[in-house]
């Protein structure tokens, strides 16, 4: 069975595309789950400088907020492509990529202040492990904003015309769809360090 | 909200269309755990209590982003499969390495 647009199905009889998008991120909870655990071994390690209980909660409790309200905008979009509705799925996906946005410019203020307040890579293992998996994640949120540009630049759905309830395997829809996937993933990846990294300590 | 019939990859052996879950409700529900994590985190509880209830409201969250936002619960078994997978070997990386630097519960 091939799917349209020429992607063929796999022997199970899903897209292609869509089977990579699971299987990637199978492979990347176990790369975060590495880093997470890198962090609780190495939290104790301040070394006298900045330690897990001077993170700020507030700060990165809007970047969780931020990050959640994505997801939102996020499904929304494919319900919008879903049902031909384009000039409401372009206005979610740019308030997706807005919201990543936001959420960089909060982690860089974040890593900022503590870059002034003495705290980097190099400063202590405890740095070191934080820097890590914050900078990972942020860095997967850049790549998303990336992903949400181009489909926009490159108007992904143009294929689509408004109104048009489309079937779940247009090519289309399915590039939107895993793109969605890859950035709950992000979201998903969020909810999990800011228990485990940032609120745990401060108990 | 939207009632719309939302799909997935086709396949003959997928599970029929289903209908849109209530995704703002959903939004209002992580919202509200996140300010329910915040709000106990600076509370004077017990520990224990504390360190429970923060791992539940972390769990509820992320049920919720994977089954109805990935649409993991109406999706096909395989994708459950590939993600569970992969969260398992996590979950027994970072247990491996509390165990091997004694700071699991307890120790």
């Amino acid at each position: 069975m091939a799917a349209q647009g020429g992607h063929p199905a796999t022997s199970l009889g899903l897209d292609m595309r869509k089977l990579g998008m699971w299987t990637f991120i199978g492979s990347e909870s176990i790369f975060f789950g590495t880093l997470i655990a890198n962090f609780f071994r190495w939290r104790g390690s301040s070394e006298g400088g900045l330690g897990p209980e001077d993170l700020d909660i507030n700060l990165t409790g809007a970047g969780a907020f931020v990050l959640l309200m994505s997801s939102l905008t996020m499904v929304l979009a494919l319900a919008a492509i879903r049902s031909g509705r384009m000039k409401q799925y372009r206005l979610w996906i740019g308030a997706t990529a807005g919201l990543g946005l936001i959420f960089m410019g909060i982690q860089a203020f974040e890593f900022t202040t503590f870059g002034l307040e003495g705290l980097g890579m190099g400063s202590s293992l405890f740095g070191g492990a934080f820097f890590a998996l914050t900078g990972f994640h942020g860095l997967h949120v850049v790549i998303g904003v990336i992903w949400f540009a181009f489909l926009l630049i490159f108007r992904v759905g143009k294929d689509i015309e408004p109104g048009e309830h489309v079937s779940s395997d247009n090519h289309s829809f399915v590039s939107v769809e895993i793109c969605g996937l890859y950035w709950h993933f992000v979201d998903l990846v969020w909810v999990f360090i800011f228990t485990l990294i940032y609120l745990l300590p401060a108990v | 909200m939207s009632v719309e019939p939302t799909g997935h990859s086709a396949s003959a052996r997928e599970e029929p269309t289903h209908v849109n879950p209530n995704y703002v409700g959903i939004a209002v529900f992580l919202f509200v755990v996140t300010i329910l994590e915040i709000a106990i985190t600076f509370q004077s509880f017990p520990l224990g209590f504390l360190t429970t209830s923060l791992f539940i409201l972390m769990f509820l969250k992320a049920a919720g982003v994977i089954l109805y936002y990935m649409h993991l619960r109406y999706d096909n078994r395989v994708f459950t499969y590939l993600a569970m997978g992969g969260a398992t070997v996590a979950t027994a990386v970072i247990l491996a390495v509390a165990a091997l630097n004694n700071i699991l519960p307890g120790q």
